[in-house]
């Protein structure tokens, strides 16, 4: 055999692994996802948006509110505290304190946020926040999906912002304008498509997070909107009635499978979309 | 060649510039740079690459103090004040325009662009900011091209519309002085041409510091040329005189590079 043809071959052969690895998770991702809409859409009805947990003994199925709205104010508190810090902190870094010593001290630190599982955010929270209080609460719930967040937004706010070019802050402060003026009106201005999408995928991130509720949120049975209470969530509550022994519970735990995933999905569609807007729009740098 | 030209016993200096350093941290950039700028005549700096010109430029309205480890020494006179002296360093921005090599539109409508300035000077009143954008830009001779658009991003314009409209900006300020560092080098031949002919028209009104590569733009634009090399000045004087007969011989072999 010539070397040619060897070097097709052994190409080929390659082409062949890679596919076949590429197609096994990809179908199990199909596989996945398609199981979720099936069931999920299978055992989507008005009344799950509408009613309550009943008891597993009832001939009603019940629904999904206490968790859906348990999970929306869970997640939007998190996002009233988590993204606003974030952004701030990396306005920081990428601003004043780009050349301060304590930069490489909290970009060191967040990087490490990053990379900290969920659960061991979850453990932490509960120390410090369900702990000395005596009770769980929406509350300490947030307070780890904002940890959780925090790192994500700041890494993104802090890259986002020095993308933009040093002339164009130049010429802010050459006509006189004071430095958060220079950071409000053009920096924020220029980063803000990139900003955007980042907090989109830091929401996204948290919409589906499971662990780190278990231990502060943790769950209730009941519809609640008080954040100093335990309050259910649509994972914590997948997690439990997808464990449970009854048909009705499981049924509900594929509606709120599906939904959970729904939203997530639409979450990163829609920051690709944003990503694809800001590189596609040539005059929008 | 160069338009209106006046000997200097019957100019009014606007900025004077005495024994001036300017050091990057430990290296020293300028050195020992004296010379006087003119009431509304253009000044040009030229020089080889890395000679100097943008740091000098960058000292009238005290850009290095945006970053950290950059020195002074000496003066720059202005108004019998040293401008390295300022501590108000907002108020002395707003009194020199400047004007970068690559455009820098801000993110922003046509309009908005133009009233920032100001805006950021505390005008308020609408009737008032939408007659002084509608100036400058008629300055700047943009406003026939922008006056049907004037809502949208100022991002959509070409380089030399982004580049007029820059210069629109900061003359909606009404500064005293012009500083533009290489202004249409990153344009074409038309658009540059353009360019040209506004610094002609508003030295009537703003006296203009202008950096160039390019020895053709001085010659036909400046009253003034100073010749720069290593971070010295070399030679200033007269446009005419300076390129016809240099008193130097650095200033001699530099010009006559052009001209072959
Ligand atoms: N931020 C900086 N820190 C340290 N050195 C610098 C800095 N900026 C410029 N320099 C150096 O100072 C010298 C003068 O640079 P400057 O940009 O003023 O030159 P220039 O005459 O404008 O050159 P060009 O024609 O290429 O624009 C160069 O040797 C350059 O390397
Ligand atoms: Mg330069």
């Amino acid at each position: 055999m010539n070397t040619y043809s060897y070097r097709k071959l052994k190409s080929a052969l390659w082409m062949f692994v890679f596919s076949v690895f590429a197609i096994i998770g990809i179908a199990f991702l199909a596989f996945i996802t398609v199981d979720v809409f099936i069931n999920g859409i299978a055992a989507l009805s008005p009344m799950i948006f509408t009613q309550d947990q009943v008891p597993p003994f009832m001939p009603e199925l019940g629904g999904l509110r206490f968790a859906i709205v348990g999970h929306l104010i869970i997640t939007a508190l998190a996002i009233l505290l988590g993204i606003p810090l974030g952004i701030l902190a990396g306005t920081f870094l990428a601003e004043y304190g780009k050349n301060s010593r304590i930069k490489t001290f909290i970009t060191i630190f967040s990087d490490m946020m990053l990379s900290i599982p969920s659960i061991v955010i979850g453990t932490f929270v509960y120390a410090i926040a369900v702990v000395p209080f005596g009770t769980y609460s929406a509350l300490a719930g947030s307070l780890a999906l904002a940890i959780i967040m925090f790192p994500v937004v700041l890494r993104i706010t802090e890259d986002m912002m020095n993308l933009v070019p040093k002339e164009l802050r130049e010429a802010g402060f050459a006509l006189g304008a004071p430095y958060y003026k220079v950071i409000f009106s053009i920096v924020y201005r220029s980063a803000a498509s990139g900003i955007i999408t980042g907090v989109i995928l830091a929401i996204g991130r948290v919409a589906g997070e499971t662990a780190p509720l278990l231990f502060t949120s943790f769950n209730n049975n009941y519809f609640t909107t008080d954040l100093t209470e335990p309050m259910a969530s649509l994972t914590v509550t997948i997690f439990n009635y997808a464990g449970s022994p009854y048909e009705n519970w499981q049924s509900l735990a594929w509606a709120g499978a599906f939904i959970i995933t729904a939203f997530v999905l639409f979450i990163n569609i829609v920051s690709r979309l944003l990503v694809s807007w800001r590189y596609g729009n040539d005059g929008n740098r | 060649m160069a338009i209106g030209r006046v000997r200097s016993a019957e100019e009014t200096t606007i900025l004077s510039v005495r024994g001036l350093n300017f050091f990057y941290g430990n290296t020293q950039v300028l050195k020992n740079v004296t010379m006087d700028i003119y009431e509304g005549r253009v000044t040009a700096l030229i020089g080889p690459s890395g000679c100097g010109k943008t740091t000098f430029l960058r000292t009238f309205n005290r850009m290095h103090d945006l970053y950290p480890g950059n020195r002074y020494e000496g003066e720059i006179i202005h108004n019998g004040e040293n401008l390295l002296k300022e501590e108000d360093l907002i108020k002395l921005r707003s009194r020199l325009g400047m004007v970068f090599q690559r455009p820098t539109p801000f993110p922003m409508s046509i309009f908005d662009n133009i009233a920032y300035g100001l805006r950021l000077g505390g005008l308020r009143n609408r009737r008032e900011i939408a007659d002084r954008v509608e100036k400058a830009l008629k300055d700047a001779a943009l406003w026939n091209e922008v006056e049907e658009r004037l809502k949208h991003s100022a991002m959509g314009l070409s380089g030399g519309q982004q580049q007029r409209l820059v210069i629109a900006r900061a003359l909606a300020v009404e500064p005293e002085i012009l500083l533009l560092d290489e202004p249409t080098s990153a344009l074409d031949p038309i658009a540059t041409n353009k360019i040209e002919e506004l610094v002609v028209e508003l030295k009537e009104k703003v006296s203009i510091v202008m950096v160039t590569h390019n020895m053709h733009q001085a010659a036909r634009l400046s009253d003034y040329t100073a010749f720069m090399y290593l971070g010295e000045l070399i030679e200033y004087g007269g446009t005419d005189k300076l390129f016809t007969q240099p008193q130097e011989e650095m200033t001699e072999r530099y010009v006559r590079g052009m001209f072959g």
